[in-house]
């Protein structure tokens, strides 16, 4: 007998063992859905999202009886009657071809997760859940920085890309590239790598601008500002971007329940046009008070910003609230109007308003609000709210929101979907949740960035998912071109003007 | 003869390693997180220079028992040797065998006619290499992946030598210079030069194998034309290999060719380390050129097995008298300068700091303060380690100047940018109660380590002040790591108990209505964590009220620290002793008094007696009417010192006083520049 045959019989007859292995014991039904994790129970999903694989809860914890599962199997059937089957020891995988069919056939619709664990006499079978399936796509992929949750000191900084489609992550910038560098703000025009402006920080560093194809190595400090760009917003047009100037200071606080206090001791706004090259500063954001986070309206007419008066800081730190102003936008000339308007008074409310994102359609502002300061990511009392542009009321996200740290945020190109950062899972490291939201500002469950194997990705994280931008299509960057021109000091110098 | 000189060499550097810098060893095993699993295995392989670096992270976990890391490198070092002579003895042509008194034993005999056979001439400068690394090694930055990554070369280079012959051969090295290259990074390039000078010298005359049989060694290759075509594209490919590996990782490509894992440092070039590299390549090419002493015969024994072939009585070269004076005298330099540069480089200086620092964490309180005895501290960071011996070994207020004080930074250093620093202040703050400074010091020294490492020991800390501050379910992610690890495992699944039950992963259908912070606590087994001798003091005494750390405040932080839980007498003992330092007496009475109000009868500390009453003369004429119960010993010596100072004050005070006086708060103030 040749091998071939040989071996597949043997395939054959171990397979069989296997399936005899399963096929046989009862099934016992639970009369309560799985404690699955991460918690897909109940999510809107997008259709062109990554399968969500989950795994069951150790389940000690809420009784003795509870058994543990050798084996797991799930069943996701769609409204359509059409199904896939994913399995797996410890966690629940799903083919991505398969998944990726059942969630187009079932778009607009919902799926049916019926999941039962073999606890190696007999099958535990949980009451099915619900995902819901929006037609509405995600955007392509989501770039995001991987930071350790540090204090003063930063080690390994890099700039990352995930498809959310798939779960191919790959580095935009690693800071091993150019040695004692880091790296932040990267950010697009309204989610296009087309428009990628990223700051590398250290001796060798500078602003990235890429432009249509472009790749500018900017020295953004002058003589006339107080520091670099910092926090920056692309005008739809593409021609500005917004940059905050920041002097950041971090405190430490001394009790358990909140680590770092990050405040500005300076901080203005100015225009930056990548046409002239030239810093546009007008006198109405570069004041003694905190200008800080600005973004453009999406229609470009307007910027908005966080504003606060000044402080004595570290000393007043509590005292530092930010509300939500507004000006006017000429993006023909690239300045600002002469009057500041007061979106929301946070202050009069004891609030502070942070990281202002509009959406692309121009409908609603998602801020970070906090009870006193600038950084939410550290302030475990920081919140996602929604300002509806239509009739200017605002109002907590309660779907989105959890006992722990809400914050930065950005849209999808369609206005659909939004990646936030949470910390809800540890306290520490900071992670991405993808979360619905309609065009009157109803919301979805949010889901968290699905992982093949999620226990064995989230549990051995040592690093945050820092500001997760949604983007379009892949990012690309002049990597050869960025170490030229880092390793050489080749710095294209800025101009300065005032436009008042 | 020759074991014997490399045990002896092997034997030099256990003792060396053991007994002069086993300090060196602990500081390298807690900047290191090696640990067992498919995980980290990946992590670390799948990169250039991975296998090295993994190696190098498994032989270093072993340093934390300084004998065991001075026996593996005591090992490798004999091996690197081994090998060079390995490789030297097949480039003179000798297939393998001992070189015994002027015979060949074992089965393979002779040379091929005509050829040169080996000389014992160059037999130490096998031991240069091996040396050199050493001395390199000295240095606490130059990893032990670069010992590793040196040895696979090297390795190599052997394997290619036995690879048979011609083309098959040539295809060998070219197989194994692309899987070193991803093994061992630029080491590749000694593989490379061993190879390019090794196929110049191959004749192409065949020579006995070790069956007896004839073999042609180096077929084809002594034409110039096949080499250019055969072995000249190594050049070619060994910096083409990073430029393809760039492809794929972002590292620069100095650092893929010069070494991403050999030096901690990793935005600094190490050059010496090239040197190792220069030697290691070029000892056997030495060798081969050195030329046999013409005076010198030597007979060879062939045994009977052999084959009439290769039954020729070649005349070899003996080793005459000359070649071993030359022999003896390249011993000696060899030794001699190997010794010299250990006494050169050793770094006993670091080698106390390492001490101090290892004695703290293993909360060897004694053994700091004899230590101290011995050698006066020379750093702010030697004396935190001293004053915080002192304190628990209850004699900081009573000998805080005993000892040379610097000066308030040698009680609670600034926080630096560095690796080592803030991981002793660490140790400081987490004794003090303070949780979130010990944590942040901990977290933040490890992100400090240059070569992007991670350090089990700062993960033990962060575990514990996790515990204390409630943080379980981080906690339970630093515990898990340390879990696969072989000297923290144990430690880790004690640990591990004080977290009570499996927790959820955030899922707040399964929590109701508990939608507060206070869920953590209910997933943690508080009865065990208060009653631990650690966690549960330090929960006790740590800060209750909000407020943000001020550096320019220490002792502001202190007092609060002391007043939000009066158990905690270490802050109240550092509150005083930073004022003392500090030179800040109107403070320093001020605090006193919440422990020693004035009318106490409590007798005060002999430095406190003494810091009071200067206190109390620099505002009044003279002592009467101190509120304090001040000896009358104290008294008379400030009479004492008062006269002395006034009678040498034209001249040198200090060391006039320094003998009677040298030890009191006194001398501080006066002569102690901060």
């Amino acid at each position: 007998m040749s091998f071939l045959p040989k071996y597949s019989l043997a395939c054959m007859a171990l397979m069989a063992i296997v399936a005899c292995h399963y096929a046989g014991g009862e099934v016992v039904p639970e009369d309560s859905p799985p404690a699955i994790w991460p918690d897909y129970k109940e999510v809107t999903v997008p259709v062109n999202i990554a399968p969500l694989n989950f795994t069951l809860e150790k389940t000690t914890l809420l009784s003795d009886e509870e058994p543990a599962f050798s084996r797991l199997e799930a069943w996701v059937e769609g409204a359509d009657g059409s199904f896939i089957k994913g399995s797996g020891k410890r966690h629940v995988r799903f083919s991505m071809g398969g998944w990726a069919r059942l969630l187009e056939k079932n778009a607009g619709d919902s799926l049916l997760v019926t999941l039962r664990g073999w606890d190696g006499k007999q099958w535990h079978s949980y009451r099915p859940f619900t995902i819901y399936v929006n037609a509405r796509p995600i955007d392509h992929g989501m770039v995001f920085r991987y930071i350790a949750p540090g204090y003063e000191v930063y080690s390994k900084v890099d700039i990352y890309q995930r498809e959310l489609s798939s779960f191919r992550t790959s580095a935009i910038y690693e800071n091993t590239l150019i040695p004692q560098t880091c790296a932040n703000c990267h950010s697009f025009k309204q989610g296009d790598p087309e428009y990628f402006s990223l700051h590398v920080r250290g001796e060798k560093g500078a602003t990235v601008l890429q432009k249509e194809g472009t790749f500018r190595y900017l020295d953004s400090r002058t003589d006339s500002t107080s520091s670099a760009f910092s926090y920056p917003s692309w005008h739809p047009d593409g021609r500005y971007i917004a940059y905050s100037l920041n002097k950041t200071y971090q405190s430490f606080h001394v009790t358990a329940e909140d680590r770092v206090e990050v405040y500005d001791l300076v901080s203005d706004i100015v225009i930056y046009d990548t046409q002239e090259n030239c810093i546009l500063a007008s006198d109405l954001l570069t004041t003694g008070a905190f200008e800080t986070f600005p973004k453009f309206s999406a229609d470009g007419h307007s910027l908005y910003f966080c504003l606060a008066r000044e402080q004595d800081l570290p000393t007043e730190y509590r005292d530092l609230r930010y509300n939500l102003c507004r000006v006017d936008f000429d993006p023909l000339t690239g300045e600002t109007g002469k009057e500041i308007h007061t979106v929301i008074d946070a202050v009069s409310i004891g609030k502070s308003i942070s990281q202002p994102v509009p959406s692309p359609d121009g409908r609603h502002i998602l801020f970070s609000l906090l009870d006193f300061g600038t950084f939410p990511v550290n302030h475990r009392a920081s919140e996602l709210a929604l300002l509806d542009l239509e009739d200017n009321t605002w109002r907590l996200l309660d779907a989105w929101n959890s006992p722990d740290v809400e914050s930065y945020h950005s849209w999808s190109s369609n206005s659909r979907w939004v990646v936030f950062s949470s910390r809800r899972q540890d306290g520490l490291l900071v992670l991405p949740y993808i979360g619905y939201i309609d065009e009157q500002g109803n919301t979805g469950k949010p889901f968290l960035l699905p992982q093949k194997d999620p226990e064995h990705f989230y549990g051995t994280l040592t690093r945050s998912f820092n500001c997760p931008e949604l983007v379009t299509a892949a990012v690309k960057l002049e990597r050869r071109k960025l170490e030229r021109s880092a390793n050489r000091m080749e710095r294209e110098e800025v101009r300065f003007r005032r436009i008042d | 003869m020759r074991k014997v000189c490399s045990l002896v060499f092997g034997l030099g550097v256990f003792l060396f390693f053991w007994l002069v810098l086993p300090y060196h060893l602990r500081f390298h095993e807690q900047f290191q997180f090696f640990r067992f699993g498919m995980d980290y295995f990946m992590d670390s392989v799948l990169h250039p220079e991975g296998f090295s670096f993994y190696l190098g992270g498994f032989f270093t976990q072993f340093f934390r028992y300084p004998w065991a890391g001075a026996l593996i490198i005591a090992l490798l070092l004999m091996l690197m040797q081994r090998l060079v002579a390995a490789i030297a003895y097949r480039a003179q042509g000798i297939a393998s065998g001992r070189w015994e008194s002027g015979s060949i034993s074992g089965s393979n005999t002779g040379n091929a006619p005509g050829r040169v056979p080996g000389n014992p001439l160059w037999y130490p400068l096998t031991y240069l290499p091996s040396a050199f690394v050493w001395l390199l090694l000295c240095n606490e930055n130059y990893l032990i992946s670069a010992v590793v990554a040196l040895l696979l070369a090297l390795w190599a280079v052997n394997l290619y030598q036995r690879a048979g012959d011609g083309k098959s051969r040539i295809a060998v090295f070219y197989v194994l210079q692309l899987v070193l290259f991803f093994l061992a990074g630029g080491t590749v390039l000694i593989f490379t030069a061993c190879f390019l000078y090794l196929e110049a010298f191959c004749t192409g005359e065949a020579v006995p194998g070790r069956t007896g049989r004839m073999e042609t060694a180096c077929r084809g290759t002594g034409r110039w034309k096949t080499y250019a075509l055969q072995v000249l594209p190594a050049v070619a490919l060994v910096f083409l290999y990073p430029m393809a590996a760039r492809i794929f990782w972002q590292y620069p490509y100095e650092k893929l060719l010069g070494g991403l894992h050999f030096y901690r440092y990793y935005y600094f070039s190490y050059p010496l380390q090239y040197v190792a590299w220069a030697l290691a390549a070029a000892v056997p090419l030495l060798c081969r050129l050195i030329p046999a002493p013409k005076s010198c015969s030597m007979k060879r024994r062939i045994p009977a097995a052999c084959p009439d072939s290769v039954k020729q009585q070649i005349a070899a070269p003996k080793p005459g008298r000359g070649s071993r004076i030359i022999s003896a005298v390249l011993c000696v330099l060899i030794t001699a300068g190997t010794v010299f540069g250990l006494f050169r480089f050793a770094g006993l200086d670091k080698e106390r700091l390492f001490e101090y620092d290892i004695l703290v964490y293993e909360e060897q309180w004694d053994q700091v303060l004899q230590r101290a005895q011995k050698d006066t501290p020379g750093s702010s960071i030697e004396m935190v380690a001293v004053n915080l011996a002192l304190w628990h070994t209850g004699r900081l207020e009573t000998e805080l100047f005993h000892y040379p004080q610097q000066g308030p930074e040698g009680l609670m250093l600034p926080f630096r940018r560095d690796f080592v620093t803030p991981l002793m202040m660490s140790q400081v703050y987490l004794h003090l109660g303070m949780v979130n400074s010990a944590q942040r010091n901990a977290y933040d020294a490890m992100e400090a380590i240059p070569d992007f490492q991670k350090s089990a020991r700062s993960y033990k800390l962060l575990a514990q002040t996790n515990i204390i501050n409630g943080h379980y379910r981080v906690a339970r992610g630093y515990l898990e790591q340390l879990s696969k690890t072989l000297f923290y495992r144990k430690w880790a699944q004690e640990a591990m108990q004080y977290l009570g039950n499996e927790e959820h992963f955030g899922n707040e259908e399964r929590l109701g209505n508990e939608e507060h912070l206070g869920n953590e606590d209910r997933l943690g087994d508080e009865e065990r964590i208060a009653a631990h001798p650690v966690y549960g003091r330090i929960r006790r005494i740590r800060y209750r009220d909000e407020m943000l750390f001020s550096p320019q405040g220490l002792n502001a932080m202190l007092d609060i620290l002391y007043r939000n839980n009066r158990e905690n007498k270490m802050a109240y003992a550092y509150m005083l002793a930073y004022t003392l330092l500090a030179k800040d007496l109107e403070r320093f009475a001020d605090y006193i008094t919440l422990e020693y109000p004035s009318g106490s009868d409590k007798t005060l500390p002999v430095p406190y007696q003494e810091a009071l009453a200067l206190y109390w003369v620099q505002n009044n004429s003279s002592l009467e009417g101190i509120p304090w119960n001040i000896s009358g010993d104290v008294r008379k010596r400030l009479d004492d010192f008062t006269a002395m100072y006034q009678q040498f004050a034209g001249g040198r005070p200090e060391r006039e006083l320094k003998k009677d006086f040298g030890k009191t708060y006194w001398y501080y103030v006066f002569f102690t520049k901060i």
